[in-house]
């Protein structure tokens, strides 16, 4: 970390309005050097990456520091010079969501084209040829066909990694910096586009700042680490120096708290043979129909295959996971024992829960859907969205209305105790509350009616490294307490990996493995979960 | 892609003759059993009751609604949507021609304009979001939208004509009314009335934009606001912008109701409601049912406009 450094970032302190949400950050960047910059959710990961490229928000100012690139200090130019020969030419950033990074109606190649017309001096007539080239060098195989197309007609991987050729292989830029740039992909993608874009980044000596909340993958690919803590830098050094001796108490505790394969939250039992199910499910189909235009008429020309032909059984006090990628008939799976399928489902197969009486076997179910934010109601209260199901299916003993109040106060504060939430929270919205606690609200919602079987879709994916144990060990305090089933589908490994008393693995809407997860992922037979396993960055273990 | 344009258009078009013959049918049978009756006005109210029987079976309304209906609308296909009763016994092709070249060119103006402007104020107040100036532009165009058109061109005909008179307080002339200074009121009013709603409909949409991630991208990549505002901004704003100019251009025919009564223009607004009060029933029928297929016609035209805008339509169906 010498003088001379291609990036020096002194005392930065950023602010908006009267909060200041960057305090004193300090860091180099040599040429050619993967920094990774991580922190959780609010740490100001992202705020430090816009400052330096200025673009903050509107209402955010940097009161203090100095962002300084070889010898100009990058906050004391002009906009205009900003503009044309530093952002994008000299530093370029790629983005989380992908698809989005493109303009959507306008084919990719035209806007490569543009990146290139912008900063490099490339004639007219062979700007196409450049654009094609440099999706080929995103091995992105039919690139003349994808040249024409929009963004929407590209997968998230090829997608991200059209976007890094579009942002740092046309332009060729000192430094690049990846904002939560893989976040949103599969893992087995994940690793993909982040090894391309490794690769790319060491072939043109391009430094690399890597900004993500996965500590796991900092450890695997970053030289040195800069970890943010409420704006301020908790840790600066070697990455392999900081996570295997981490010297801050807060690098300590997330490195402590992460979900990890190797380290059960609980005690796992596989359910014997003869206890009663809490739900079977007999080669269970969910096609979605395919129309094809033929002459003048739309007619049906097969079926997409969601759910194809699964068949499991959920002990009474087990708990399941299910693991798969996006596409895979998770979240189907869900909606279908759920009954909650869109209306051009086609569901075929058995669905069984032997314990509930047809007519209320859905009171034996609770559903916890993903994105627990967009499920909280805005306009209601933590009340009146904890208490919806009482409502709806009236589950009060009281017959007046006012006894019918006083009993759902006293339910709702009786769920709020059990999720570890406080009483006080009952007269909120749920915009106020932080994610966390809104999974925790959505836990209690479906706790309401008291179901022995809870399903639960990614509980934990929009959470924060050290959040998501602690509801992982809610979850499983509750299946403690209250005897519940639960169904966790997750994409993280480690997560189900942790709880679950055995693991199924979805591929194409099939069932590809099953078995106790410490077989499954220690030992996996399929291909695919093979690729899968060896895909997720292993959390860093420190020498304590 | 073509080909799918065309199947997509093709398709839409071959529920018109559906749309037309529910659409036919209602606005006949409304008619013809809404209360009144059109031999009181032909007859006259002193005329004897033979003389009103005479008159009844020369027009052919004796005869049973269905015939009537069936007759109609097979000289309505042919282009003859019979003669009016009240200016007697001339063709109402006729009459709605010469009103539609006095009618069609005014609104047209005055939409283009107030759509134009809209684009413009709403845009400008993206830019100025925040500000006094973004304060100012909405709540001031929204002014324009609380009073009625037909308030507004009564303020407009006091101010400019009666108490400056800088310009006439009537319209002059037929058709040709529109290249007189007697036009800039009544375009004024109509344009006015229908800023405000597209102006916000632009803020929004654009405010919208400003936060999506390819926004971000394109300033990330060193581009000029200028650029990005055209080339990204004012480009995806232009799909949505699209499925409201239908209902745009629907409230300046709506304004023109008040704007030709008042401001005494001989259009076909003015001349519509004068038909119903005088009981014309060949006017009215062909008023509605000309109007009513040209909506459907425009909406298809713009759902086409869109389909061949937005290129990830046919992903989504």
């Amino acid at each position: 970390m010498g003088k001379d450094a291609l990036l020096k970032v002194r005392g930065l302190t950023v602010a908006f309005g009267e909060k200041t949400v960057l305090k004193d950050v300090s860091f180099n960047l040599e040429r050619g050097e993967i920094l990774g910059l991580v922190g959780e959710s609010g740490s100001g990961k992202s705020m430090t990456a816009s400052a330096i490229c200025r673009l903050l928000p509107e209402k955010a100012r940097v009161r203090a520091g100095l962002v300084i690139f070889e010898d100009t200090n990058l906050l004391y130019i002009s906009e205009k010079d900003m503009r044309n020969n530093y952002r994008g030419k000299r530093i370029s950033m790629v983005f989380q969501d992908a698809v989005g990074t493109f303009n959507p109606v306008v084919p990719v190649g035209k806007q490569i084209e543009e990146m290139l017309t912008l900063h490099s001096s490339i004639p007219r007539k062979r700007l196409r040829e450049e654009a094609e080239k440099l999706l080929e060098q995103a091995y992105i195989s039919d690139y003349s066909e994808k040249y024409k197309s929009i963004a929407a007609f590209l997968s998230g991987g090829q997608a991200q990694r059209a976007s890094i050729a579009m942002m740092a292989l046309a332009t060729k830029p000192d430094i690049l910096i990846a904002d939560e740039a893989t976040t949103a992909l599969d893992a087995t993608v994940q690793a993909q586009v982040l090894d391309f874009m490794v690769a790319k980044v060491r072939e043109n000596n391009i430094s690399l700042i890597l900004i993500t909340h996965d500590f796991g993958l900092v450890s695997r690919y970053a030289d040195n680490v800069v970890v943010l803590k409420d704006g301020e830098v908790a840790e600066y050094g070697n990455a392999k120096d900081v996570f295997s001796r981490p010297k801050s108490e807060f690098v300590r505790n997330v490195l402590r708290d992460l979900p990890r394969m190797d380290r059960p939250l609980r005690e796992k039992r596989i359910p014997e043979a003869g206890t009663s199910n809490a739900l079977v499910l007999e080669n269970v189909r969910v096609d979605y129909p395919v129309y094809k235009r033929k002459g003048l008429f739309q007619r049906r020309s097969g079926s997409l295959k969601a759910v194809d032909g699964v068949s499991f059984s959920v002990g009474r006090r087990e708990i399941f996971g299910i693991v798969g990628e996006s596409g895979s008939g998770k979240t189907t799976l869900m909606r279908a024992i759920l009954d909650v399928l869109p209306p051009n489902a086609e569901l075929s197969g058995n669905i069984n829960i032997p314990l509930a009486d047809d007519s209320i076997a859905r009171r034996f179910l609770g559903g916890v859907p993903q994105a627990s934010r967009q499920s909280l109601t805005p306009r209601m209260r933590i009340r009146d969205l904890i208490a919806e199901g009482l409502d709806i299916q009236n589950l009060y003993e009281s017959t007046s209305a006012k006894g019918r109040d006083r009993e759902k106060t006293e339910r709702v504060a009786e769920l709020l105790l059990s999720v570890g939430s406080p009483l006080e929270r009952m007269w909120d919205y749920p915009a106020r509350l932080s994610g966390g606690e809104q999974q925790r609200i959505a836990i209690a919602r479906a706790l309401a009616t008291n179901p022995q079987l809870l399903i639960l879709d990614e509980p934990t994916a929009s959470l924060d490294a050290s959040r998501k144990n602690i509801i992982m060990e809610l979850l499983v305090r509750l299946h403690d307490e209250m005897g519940l089933a639960l169904i966790i589908i997750s994409h993280e490994l480690s997560t189900i990996a942790s709880v679950c008393d055995r693991v199924a693995v979805m591929k194409e809407g099939k069932v590809v493995e099953m078995g106790p997860p410490e077989l499954v992922f220690g030992n996996p037979e399929h291909p695919y979960t093979k690729k899968l396993v060896s895909s997720v960055p292993i959390p860093p273990k420190p020498v304590v | 892609m073509r080909s799918e344009v065309a199947f997509y258009a093709l398709r839409r078009l071959a529920v018109f003759p559906v749309y037309f013959l529910v659409f036919s049918l209602l606005i006949f049978f409304v008619v013809m059993y809404a209360p009144g009756d059109p031999i009181d006005i032909i007859a006259g109210p002193t005329a004897s009751e033979e003389t009103r029987q005479l008159i009844r079976e020369q027009y052919g309304f004796d005869r049973p609604l269905y015939e009537q209906y069936f007759s109609y609308m097979g000289d309505f296909l042919q282009g003859d949507f019979g003669d009016s009763l009240r200016f007697q016994d001339r063709p109402v092709a006729e009459l709605l021609w010469e009103r539609i070249q006095v009618s069609a060119p005014l609104g047209l103006v005055a939409s283009v304009i107030g759509v134009f402007l809209g684009i413009l104020v709403g845009l400008f107040a993206t830019f100025k979001r925040g500000t006094w100036i973004d304060t100012l532009l909405l709540s001031g165009f929204l002014v324009f939208a609380a009073i009625p058109s037909l308030l507004l061109i009564q303020f407009f005909i006091l101010l400019f004509s009666l108490k400056l008179g800088w310009l006439p307080a009537g319209w002059q002339g037929g058709w040709e009314g529109i290249f007189t200074t007697s036009a800039i009121i009544p375009i004024l009013t109509l344009s006015l009335v229908g800023v405000i709603g597209m102006a916000r409909f632009v803020r929004t949409i654009t405010l919208g934009i400003m936060d999506e991630q390819y926004v971000r991208t394109a300033k990330a990549k060193g581009l000029h606001p200028s650029k990005i505002a055209t080339r990204y901004v004012l480009r995806n704003a232009w799909l949505p912008l699209m499925t409201v100019l239908v209902p745009i251009f629907f409230t300046f025919f709506e304004g023109s109701f008040f704007v030709e009564q008042i401001y005494g223009i001989p259009g076909l607004a003015r001349f519509t409601i004068d038909s119903v009060f005088g009981r014309d029933y060949p006017v009215i029928l062909a008023v509605g049912i000309i109007g009513s297929m040209l909506s459907i016609f425009i909406i298809l035209v713009v759902d086409i406009l869109y389909f061949l805008a937005d290129p990830r339509i046919s992903l989504k169906r």
